[in-house]
């Protein structure tokens, strides 16, 4: 029995032209993987476990309320060979094997309802092929090619439906090229596609393996490639804006603390000092927590937790070398950005002041940023300790800091940027040194990145926010989406 | 699924609503995404059902803000009352403080005039140098309004609320300075003011006439003469009785002065700040549709409406609500393999051997089942003459997958009389199919295929020709 998506049973694809594919194989082959990957749908049921899927059930990929495509989750085979010779038992042309397999389906419908059908899985398979949709038949690329899987193969060539070969290399590609040359002879196309780690370009190609398919479905999914990439391009931007903003709600962060008398000040100064750090803890994992929502990775709770254990917390100055700057880099970096802040008050007085304000905004950049990096474990924060009767942290000076926290906040980005839908593993972050992500940049683009980063203590005008998301979205478009 | 929906749709119901109450409804909505489990938020999207759509998901939503945002609302009015209740109060303070209703003509200029309009071109400045946004992050005055709005939870969207905050604050500047002039006009109707200039400092009127020249050089031809007006006034500044001035020329010449007060408050007090909060309302509106453009929580909610959930799913979980499947697939999985240790042992060294599969391997077998027709299969297994003492063992590699095709198998093969194994035969060829991780995946699966089907599951190596339970 179908369950799901009105446009499995009846066939009304053909009607709205909607492609609709039904997704089979053997057993445990990760055709649920590629089902959520191709539909972005992260609630589709996977597990290492075989026979996890029992009912065949429709999977949409819509973008803007509007459904591109159905992929079909399907059960596996469970008895091709009785099949096949249930099918062959009977003469038939070719033009009545489809007829033939209808006339299959029937009968075990009708024995099911009675209890007696041991062909429920290949019931529920056939059934939207037979409604008209097109076969996406998956297998094993780590595995080696068995005969046994002919018989599979048979049969859906018998449904006479547009069909093609997804060849997942679930733990390697040793027999991607033996399954290839198998393959061929049963379907028209054939693709080399892992479901955990694929790239938007190797999505697109499937996609437009599927319009080779059917010519009705060709400008269907040349639309649909159109709107997955400028979805694509939008969600990139909306989690750089998102990150951008985070980030400036992080380092203008104030952190106040009432002094009733003065002689609890000293310890007080050390609670401030937690409540700070607490309070900008809190801000990154609510950043990592939204951008989850963005990429829809949100279901995937234990990549948060896992944050919390293996990710260096943000405070541990031990492990800033990963995410900020070397001490030459940074200073280099601050002096430029005191320049570039001179350089406006030279311009402001019409050059009369003979470059001295980009002079003394360089010096006086950079030696404070050198000053910095000399103790970079004594972050110190404005109005630590007194100012009047409250005490109060932050907002963030160090340029360092700033530096780890955007490297951070660009680790999960990345990452999260390149999770397939399919992937239910906890997630690992790799930090990447921020010298390497800067290169990336121009030298210009990066003192206007240091420079909104020394200015995001203030907060960003909205055209400061917007140049921070634009240098964020370079920072991690730098490199290919992923290796196919 | 619902009905057709488009984000556009979902925009439009925020840019739609005045610029204040789309604000923070679009604030609000954000930070409730934002904070909403996003398990929460589909089963709030009533994606089982598919019954609502996301704009009804928004709109019923609102409903319950509502309550919510007519108090700010409320108190946003509040405050505007207050500005207009003090400008009235200013008003009447400068018009009255003297007695006999003789007003100092410096009075109304500095303070409804020349300090409006500085005021109005510093906002301008701070706005168009973009200081003012940065600067105020942590200003008392920025600070304090956050929270006497109760806007600190919109701390992260501040470019919006700032640019809010500065189109009220013109606001509240336009109801003190309109209810100023409305006073002035008002009082002047039922009082006779006498307007004089006095000053402890300037002595003569040229400062004066070059103030007022200065400011009402736009329509001067179309009044009586500033000079004499102020001369006339001078001349009467220090005598209360006004000795040389007539009573009908005096009530002439503070109906002049009436009207160059009226006119210059109104065009430098009230006009730069209608024109400013002008311009920063369709900043608003502006940086508000941007903000909707380029937010992901839109999109958020869409998909929160187009989750499907796979149905009647086996998944190994304990979660309380699962079925009993899942709890039993769970158990199934802790358990392990157990090898033929010692009662078995005798009894494989006189069982027949069969693959499942696999034509190709070498291993000491009888014949290899599921290779070819099933018929076959099934009629070598009725052609055995099957007893307890000689069981069969069906051998299976980890990497291959059970299928009912198997289970049928083992099935016949029980209801013929034999006595079946099913066992995992480890080999280095077998083994390097599969590595460490996906080995012990694919050894529960066995298991838990074994235990659906009844059947002992054996492990067994394969060495030198040899099968072995070592």
């Amino acid at each position: 029995m179908i369950n799901n998506s009105a446009s499995v049973g009846a066939g009304p694809q053909e009607a709205n032209n909607t492609p609709v594919l039904a997704v089979v194989g053997h057993p445990n082959k990760g055709k649920s993987s590629i089902v959520s990957t191709l539909t972005r749908q992260p609630e589709v049921a996977i597990s290492e476990l075989s026979g996890t899927t029992t009912k065949a059930q429709g999977f949409d990929f819509s973008l803007n309320g509007e459904t591109y495509y159905t992929l079909i989750d399907t059960p596996g085979f469970q008895r091709p060979r009785r099949l096949l010779s249930w099918l062959m038992s009977q003469e038939v042309n070719a033009a009545q094997r489809k007829a033939r397999i209808a006339e299959f389906v029937d009968e075990q419908r009708k024995l099911s309802q009675e209890g007696s059908s041991r062909f429920n899985d290949e019931v529920e398979l056939l059934t939207p092929i037979l409604a008209g949709a097109g076969i996406v038949y998956v297998v094993d690329g780590s595995l080696p090619y068995t005969e046994d899987l002919e018989a599979e193969m048979t049969i859906l060539q018998w449904t006479g439906q547009p069909r093609m070969a997804l060849i997942n290399p679930i733990a390697g590609d040793a027999y991607v090229e033996q399954w290839q040359a198998a393959l061929e002879q049963y379907f028209s196309v054939v693709r080399v596609f892992n479901p955990m780690d694929a790239s938007l370009d190797s999505q697109m190609g499937v996609l437009r393996a599927f319009a080779e398919l059917s010519e009705p479905w060709r400008r269907q999914l040349q639309a649909t490639l159109t709107a997955l990439e400028h979805h694509w391009l939008q969600q990139r931007q909306q989690a750089a804006r998102r990150v951008a903003e985070l980030l400036v709600d992080m380092l203008s962060h104030q952190t106040r603390l009432k002094v009733p008398v003065a002689f609890v000040e000293d310890q007080l100064e050390s609670k401030l000092k937690a409540d700070y750090q607490n309070a900008l803890r809190q801000k990154e994992t609510a950043l990592v927590r939204q951008l989850q929502g963005v990429f829809d990775h949100a279901s995937v709770d234990t990549f948060v937790d896992a944050l919390d254990t293996q990710h260096p917390d943000l405070f541990d100055t031990t492990q800033w070398f990963a995410f900020g700057l070397d001490r030459t880099k940074l200073v280099a970096l601050s002096a430029s950005a005191g320049v570039a802040a001179g350089a406006v008050l030279d311009a402001g007085v019409g050059g009369a002041s003979f470059m001295t304000g980009a002079i003394a905004g360089g010096l006086v950049s950079g030696l404070a940023s050198f000053a910095a990096t000399l103790k970079p474990e004594k972050l110190k924060f404005k109005g630590v300790p007194v100012a009047g009767k409250e005490l109060v942290a932050g907002p963030s000076k160090s340029l360092n800091f700033n530096f780890v926290v955007l490297g951070r906040a660009l680790d999960v980005l990345e990452h999260l940027l390149s999770r397939t839908h399919a992937n239910r593993a906890v997630g690992t972050l790799a930090p990447k040194s921020m010298t390497e992500r800067l290169s990336a940049l121009s030298k210009t683009e990066q003192v206007k990145l240091t420079r909104l980063l020394q200015k995001s203590a203030k907060g960003l005008s909205e055209q400061e926010l917007t140049q921070f998301s634009e240098l964020i979205l370079t920072l991690v478009t730098a490199k290919p989406l992923q290796t196919t | 699924m619902s009905d057709a929906y488009s984000r556009e749709q979902l925009e439009a119901f925020f840019v739609k609503q005045s610029p204040t109450a789309g604000l923070f409804l679009w604030l609000a909505f954000r930070r409730h995404i934002q904070t909403t489990e996003p398990s929460q938020l589909n089963e709030a999207a009533g994606i089982q059902k598919g019954e609502a759509s996301p704009l009804e998901y928004v709109q019923n939503w609102q409903a319950q803000q509502l309550p919510r945002q007519t108090q700010s609302l409320l108190g946003l009015r509040l405050l505007t009352l207050v500005a207009a209740l003090f400008g009235v109060v200013s008003m009447v303070g400068v018009l009255n403080y003297a007695s006999s209703y003789t007003v100092n003509v410096w009075l109304p200029l500095v303070f409804f005039v020349l300090m409006p309009l500085l005021a109005s071109l510093v906002a301008v400045g701070l706005l168009l140098g973009r200081k003012g946004e940065a600067a105020s992050l942590h200003s008392p005055l920025f600070n304090f309004l956050l929270q006497r709005w109760q806007l600190s939870d919109y701390q992260p969207f501040r470019p919006l609320v700032f640019a809010w905050l500065a189109w009220r604050l013109q606001a509240l500047a336009i109801a003190f300075s309109l209810a100023a002039l409305l006073t002035f006009a008002a009082l002047a109707v039922f009082q006779e003011y006498r307007f004089v200039w006095s000053s402890t400092l300037m002595s003569d009127g040229g400062v004066l006439t070059w103030v007022m020249q200065l400011f009402t050089w736009p329509w001067q031809s179309l009044m009586v003469d500033i000079d004499t007006l102020v001369r006339q006034t001078h001349a009467g500044a220090f005598d209360s009785l006004v000795a040389s001035v007539t009573p009908v020329s005096q009530k002439q010449l503070s109906a002049a002065w009436w009207w160059h007060l009226f006119i210059l408050m109104a065009v430098y007090g009230v006009l730069p700040r209608v024109c400013l909060a002008f311009w920063l309302k369709r900043k608003v509106a502006r940086t508000l549709t941007t903000n909707i453009q380029n937010s992901p929580e839109l999109d958020q909610l869409q998909r929160a409406y187009q989750h499907q959930v796979s149905q009647d799913a086996v998944t190994p979980t304990d979660e309380p609500s699962t079925p009993a499947v899942a709890t039993t697939l769970k158990q199934e999985q802790q358990a392990t393999l157990t090898t033929p240790k010692p009662s078995l042992s005798s009894k494989i060294e006189q069982a027949i051997y069969v693959t499942w599969q696999l034509p190709n391997r070498a291993y000491p077998v009888e014949r290899s089942l599921g290779a070819g027709q099933w018929q076959e299969d099934e009629a070598w297994v009725n052609q055995q003459n099957w007893t307890k003492n000689s069981p069969v063992v069906v051998l299976v590699e980890a990497w291959q997958t059970p299928t009912g095709d198997l289970a049928d198998c083992l099935e016949d093969l029980a209801a013929a009389g034999a006595e079946v194994y099913l066992a995992l035969v480890s080999s280095d060829e077998a083994d390097g199919l599969l590595v460490a991780e996906r080995k012990a995946q694919q050894q529960s699966t066995w298991q838990l295929f074994a235990q659906r089907q009844a059947c002992p599951l054996l492990a067994l190596s394969y060495a030198e020709g040899v099968l072995s339970d070592d």
